[in-house]
């Protein structure tokens, strides 16, 4: 694919152009990576066992890191000072339970890998671990168990990927319908263990309201429920001690999920809008109606004018004659100002009939707010930028552009002062930082709820000049966490906290529930054998002492 | 000036009840002042060149020569980015639909059961009467007349351009508030003439109401961007939400910045006063509770060479009712018309960032669980907002600038000898030596500069040549004979309400208080000076260790808290760096840990507690006066007008010297810096009224503390004097 505007919109935005380079540095070698930490017992139990493993420091370096910058970056220029010492692909939860139990007899620690796709440092080693760590992948635990048609359930395997879920699930005519931007790669045991939400959760739902049974090995056996009944009243929910537990507590195996019949009709959509508020106005007002489509998703002017610069070249005259009339109708005959417009992308499913109503009702409701629909081309290109934004983020370190994003989740009242102030924060601290240019700070509106919604920001900037640039970049992503605290947001809408955001956990659900999770931490897996470190830091038993 | 301390209530409320008057009078003037004006523009401008250092002249040096010309010109400030264009009218709606309005009137209608409609209707009454209307016409037309009537009495007028850029790129990015200290009505026409002639966006700016009912000009100050807060109202709940909302609403959307004046109302004494924290905390709301990313506060310093109230002041100091409207008022009129009133300076500060100054000690998340329209501050906030209005207070005094006549002023109030006639005294009979005074000016002014002070001192000219300068600008105040020897002028008697103050003493009073005025200005960068050298000079020992010489500061700082703006906090620093710079311009002479007495009694430490020794004077009267009453409980008002009472017999014998201890706005700090002592406190009597308590055993520990330092007539003189007073004065209580 070319993008002929993307450069010009590099040199704008960041002063950087193509000629400047930095190289990633050349593959690991076994010599660049830590040696293993080997539990002598307990490699010669796991051989005895017949497990499949392996030592190979290729395979131990792609599980020891995920998606985070710091992770890419130390790929790319930098180092891993502990990574897995050994990799292992257990087959079935039978498996698991074999390996949980020789790691918890010999104090060997587990850190459950998935699709691999954490933006949280969640799948770091803990640098001060001294235990031998097992990477515990699960990918090869990929099967559908079984499909319940009458009840429109599944029992799926944990280390399946969203892609591979949805085109099994296709060819016998459902679907499960969720689908984070990371879907390609990311696993569903992962998305329990994060508290994962999909773009399309207005019908279908989030991961927690996807789920009817999780089945979790953990040091003390299988954690499970006793049917699949759609609601329990049984005292806490114990799934959601689990959803979200980010592989702190035990290996996430079976999942008995709902899924759906295939969607007559998918249709996308757009509407702009003259400014970044009608169109926060415009969302809160389908939220209050309850009738978003499947997805809805308003992205700011700095997003918009990005999008434009990602569009593919344009072979034909007649297709960008056409592009200069649409512009000149929009700001000349709407009075839109090409400097603070936005757009909403949507995304409609269902029968023929229901998506024509929906449509119908979306558009009456943006026209309230002066919104103006935009065809169906400029939709899809918004969704499909969201998959290639990962990758686009990576072609930018080469050119010296650090690029990243994070989210939240906030009260509607108070969604576009959050915007404002992070966008603010971000652009400060990079000027406090001595920055010559001011940094591309965005954000889009991506998920609707009755009280509020959630929010993403992109963020990137030129490292030309500064000494740490990573350490830039943490010190400035966490004075915007301080900044959507101060806002009212939340800690995380889905990323989860991994290790990242964990200075904010007490903050955010009080000592008494860190306490809380801390006893549920100790009953479960009391030798810390589950020991990524993710959330908090699990008190040291009593007996260490 | 939204909740007045009760005890300093009374004076306010006595200054209010006399302004008011006066306040038509002046804008009367004002505007006659600007419509038949078409004199010529005055060209001697030797002493205010275009361009004095950072600061720039805006009044006569322009590039665009006609008035008319300048005040229709193209005139396009910047605007904050997230603002939503509304006219003035569309705020008071915005107000009214807001959730804390609607809450409000939805909450009193239960509490009280009064009608839902009829709070409704109160609610836009109040609206009604709060409302600017900020139009361009209205500030066009100011440009223009006030650059007409200005050129005739002013020199020039200063504004500093060091921060101004950054200012302007900041209104882009942030709401603004800006902050200058109040010493004129003319303050607030001013700022918006300078904004305007900077090209900053014309701020709103917070009035009291009391400008409000008077014809024609309430309605063209609302057109200038003023809109109205009554000045008291105590706990009227819907009020409150609506003068709150109403400023956050400004703020939120940046429609213009948001002007308001710390201290409440204008400092008659010329010193600031301590600050209000109504307006600044509802205007900061919006940031605590993550409405706008920042709020930037500018303190502005504005200085005038000579004040156009500056008689009116000294007579309101002393609580005289003020003379009737009258044809002598009129041809008054014409004389400020035609008068000399030297130069404006307009200091901007460097803009504090609200977010930093706040990002250490305030967390804001805490108020993610209430909905927004629930007001709510948290105690750090309350503790911070206190701490950053000091701040800009501190900064504003910083910034201004101080004019020669200040030194003038405060040296023609020192008194040549002690207990004897001072040189106030003198220059009214024998003059002054212009040489002589010269001299004295100079050697103030080099103090000044070693103590962080800046002032108006043209270069190029001899001390001399500036002095006699400021004297023609004042020569209301004081004349030159042709020997070269400066006199003051003589004041007309002046009869008080207070029947113990007879015309003679009052007289004096008022020419004492006129220059005690100027001197003020300048008080602050001496404050801490001052205190240091009270107790050095008062000091009857060889040598005093630091650590005396530090409590006795602190007991000064917390005596003097409601006279002088301290920060609590920088009590130990600033106690440091006073010593600091007195070693090192000789002030003070220190052998290890001692300060050795005798060489460090010399012409500044000397100087200094002799300007300062008024107020102490003044608060050691005041402990004698509750010390020989024996009453079970005051009010305010009793204690101050009998203590002026007091001081006005004393004066009358000769026991004191300094006249302007019967100051009302120091009687009033005295009271209050004595509760913050603890050497009387507050109660509340059986029917709810707040009253006093006065404690004599810390009173006269106080009254000790200060006759250690100055020089106060024994006590039995005193208590002489006391019983003298005694039987009118209680007749009268």
């Amino acid at each position: 694919m070319v993008l002929p505007l993307l450069k010009d919109w590099m040199l704008n935005n960041f002063n950087v152009n193509l000629d400047y380079v930095r190289p990633a540095q050349p593959e690991f070698s076994a010599a660049d990576l830590p040696s293993p930490v080997i539990n002598k017992p307990f490699l010669e139990d796991l051989q005895t066992s017949g497990l499949e493993h392996s030592l190979d420091c290729h395979d131990r370096l792609f599980r020891a890191h995920g998606h985070t910058l710091n992770e890419i970056w130390a790929l790319r220029e930098g180092s891993f000072n502990r990574i897995p010492d050994l990799v292992a692909w257990p087959t079935s939860q039978v498996e698991v339970m074999q390996m949980v139990q020789l790691a918890n007899k010999h104090n060997v620690v587990i850190i459950p890998f998935g699709g691999g796709t954490s933006v949280t440092q969640a799948l770091e080693c803990p640098s001060t671990e001294t235990r031998m760590i097992i990477s515990l992948d699960t990918s090869q635990m990929h099967k559908i168990l079984w499909l319940d048609e009458e009840n429109l359930t599944a029992c799926l395997e944990s280390g399946v990927t969203g892609k591979e879920i949805e085109q099994r699930l296709a060819s016998r005519g459902f679907c499960l319908g969720h689908e984070p931007d990371s879907y390609e790669f990311s696993t569903l045991g992962g998305w329990v263990a994060t508290r994962a939400s999909g773009m399309k959760k207005n019908i279908y739902g989030n991961i927690e309201d996807l789920v009817v049974l999780v089945r979790t090995v953990t040091t003390r056996g299988l954690l499970e429920k006793s049917c699949n009944a759609p609601r329990t009243s049984s005292g806490p929910d114990l799934h959601h001690a689990i959803l979200g537990s980010e592989g702190t507590l035990g290996v996430v195996t079976e999942v008995v999920v709902k899924i759906r019949p295939l969607p007559e009709c998918q249709k996308y959509g757009s509407v702009v809008f003259p400014c970044f508020q009608d169109g926060v106005s415009c969302l809160r007002e389908v939220a209050r109606q309850r009738c978003a489509p499947a997805s809805i998703r308003l992205v700011d002017n700095e997003q918009f004018v990005f999008g434009q610069a990602l569009k593919p070249e344009n072979n034909s005259l007649v297709q960008s004659f056409l592009d200069g009339i649409k512009k000149a109708y929009l700001t000349r005959w709407k009075g839109f100002d090409i400097n603070k417009m936005c757009v909403a992308t949507l995304v409609f499913e269902g029968t023929l009939k229901e998506v024509e109503a929906q449509e119908k009702r979306v558009y009456e409701t943006a026209g309230k707010f002066g919104g103006l629909p935009a065809g169906e081309e400029n939709g899809e290109r918004g969704y499909f930028l969201t998959y290639l934004i990962a990758y686009i983020r990576d072609m930018g370190l080469q050119y010296g552009i650090i690029a990243e994003s994070f989210e939240t989740s906030i009260p509607w009242d108070r969604v576009t002062d959050l915007c404002h102030n992070v966008k603010d924060r971000l652009r400060r601290e990079c000027k406090a930082m001595g920055m010559q240019h001011e940094p591309f700070a965005s954000c889009r509106v991506t998920q609707l709820y009755d009280a509020g919604a959630c929010v993403y920001f992109y963020f990137a900037f030129c490292i030309r000049g500064l000494s740490d640039p990573v350490k830039a970049y943490e010190e400035i992503e966490s004075a915007a966490r301080d900044e959507i605290l101060a806002c009212g947001g939340s800690i995380s809408h889905h990323h989860g906290i991994g290790k990242i955001r964990k200075k904010w956990l007490k903050q955010s659900i009080s000592g008494v529930g860190v306490d809380v999770l801390q006893s549920i931490k100790r009953t479960l897996d009391p030798q810390n054998i589950f020991g990524n470190g993710n959330l908090f830091d699990a008190a040291v038993p009593i007996s260490k002492l | 000036m939204i909740r007045a301390i009760p005890s300093s209530k009374f004076f306010l409320h006595v200054c209010a009840k006399q302004s008011a008057g006066w306040v038509l009078g002046d804008f009367c003037r004002l505007v006659a002042l600007q419509l038949c004006s078409s004199g010529s523009i005055r060209r001697a401008m030797s002493f205010s060149p275009k361009r004095k250092g950072t600061y720039e002249e805006i009044l006569h040096h322009r590039s665009q020569q006609s008035d008319v010309g300048w005040s229709l010109r193209s005139y396009t400030p910047p605007q904050y980015r997230y603002c939503s264009p509304r006219r003035p009218i569309d705020v008071g709606t915005a107000v009214l639909a807001s959730p804390i309005i609607r809450h409000t009137v939805l909450q009193l209608s239960e509490e009280d059961e009064s009608s839902f409609a009829r709070l409704e209707q109160e609610a836009e009454a109040i609206v009604k009467e709060m409302g600017h209307d900020l139009g361009m016409g209205a500030i066009r037309l100011f440009a223009f007349v006030l650059s007409k009537a200005w050129r005739r009495i002013y020199k020039a007028i200063y504004v500093n351009s060091e921060h101004l850029t950054k200012l302007q790129g900041l209104c882009k990015d942030y709401p603004v508030l800006l902050l200058p200290s109040h010493r004129s009505y003319m303050d607030f026409l001013l700022m918006s003439y300078v904004c305007f002639a900077v090209n900053l966006p014309v701020p709103v700016i917070t009035a009291g109401a009391d400008f409000m009912s008077m014809k024609g000009v309430g309605s063209l100050l609302r057109k200038s961007g003023a809109f109205f807060i009554r000045r008291q109202f105590g706990s009227d709940k819907l009020y409150w939400a609506i003068f709150t909302e109403y400023v956050q609403s400004l703020v939120r959307n940046g429609d213009a910045p948001v002007e308001f004046f710390l201290e409440g109302t204008r400092s008659r004494a010329q010193k600031s006063m301590g600050p209000k924290l109504g307006c600044l905390s509802a205007a900061l709301e919006p940031y605590f509770k993550g409405e706008v990313a920042d709020i930037y506060v500018v303190p502005i310093g504005i200085s005038y060479d000579r004040l156009l109230e500056e008689t009116l002041y000294a007579y309101e100091l002393l609580g005289v009712p003020k003379p009737k409207e009258s044809t002598s008022g009129l041809l008054k009129a014409r004389h400020v018309l035609s008068g000399d009133y030297g130069n404006i300076h307009v200091s901007f500060s460097a803009p504090i960032s609200v977010h930093d100054y706040f990002r250490a000690g305030v967390d804001r998340s805490v108020h993610a669980t209430l909905p927004r329209y629930m007001s709510s501050h948290s105690v750090e906030e309350v503790a911070c907002t206190q701490s950053l209005a000091v701040d800009v207070l501190l900064q504003q005094q910083k910034a201004i600038v101080l004019s020669p006549w200040s030194l003038v002023a405060a040296i023609l109030l020192q008194h040549s000898q002690p207990g004897g006639m001072g040189v106030a005294e003198r220059s009214q009979l024998e003059g002054v030596g212009v040489a002589e005074l010269a001299e004295e000016v100079h050697w103030l002014k080099l103090q000044l500069e070693n103590f962080g002070g800046r002032i108006n001192w043209p270069g190029g000219y001899t001390t001399e040549a500036i002095l006699m300068d400021t004297l023609t600008v004042h020569s209301d105040l004081v004349s030159v004979s042709n020997e070269n020897r400066v006199y003051l002028k003589h004041v007309d008697d002046v009869k008080s309400k207070n029947a113990a103050l007879d015309p003679v003493t009052m007289a004096t009073a008022v020419r004492h208080l006129t220059l005690a005025l100027y001197r003020n200005q300048l008080l602050h960068v001496f404050q801490n000076l001052g205190l240091v050298a009270l107790v050095v000079t008062g000091s009857q020992e060889n040598e005093i260790s630091l650590e005396d010489l530090y409590k006795k500061f602190m007991f000064l700082r917390n005596l003097l808290c409601k006279d002088f703006i301290f920060r609590p906090c920088d009590v130990e620093k600033d106690f440091n760096g006073v010593l600091l710079g007195m070693k090192h311009t000789n002030a003070i002479v220190q052998e290890n840990n001692h300060i050795l007495v005798a060489p460090s009694v010399n012409k500044c430490t000397v100087f200094m507690s002799r300007m300062f020794e008024p107020f102490l004077v003044a608060y050691w009267v005041l402990c004698q006066f509750l010390l020989t009453h024996n009453r079970a409980s005051w009010k305010i008002r009793d204690i101050i007008e009998g203590t002026q009472g007091l001081e006005a017999a004393m004066l009358n014998h000769g026991m004191l010297h300094h006249y302007e201890i019967l100051s009302l706005e120091l009687l009033s700090n005295a009271v209050n810096g004595l509760i913050h002592c603890g050497a009387i406190c507050r109660e509340k009597a059986a029917n709810g009224n707040p009253s006093l308590l006065a404690k004599p055993f810390e009173l006269s520990k106080v009254a000790t503390e200060i006759a250690s330092m100055v020089t106060v007539p024994t006590c039995d003189d005193a208590a002489a004097y006391v019983k003298i007073l005694a039987v009118p004065l209680s007749a009268k209580l």
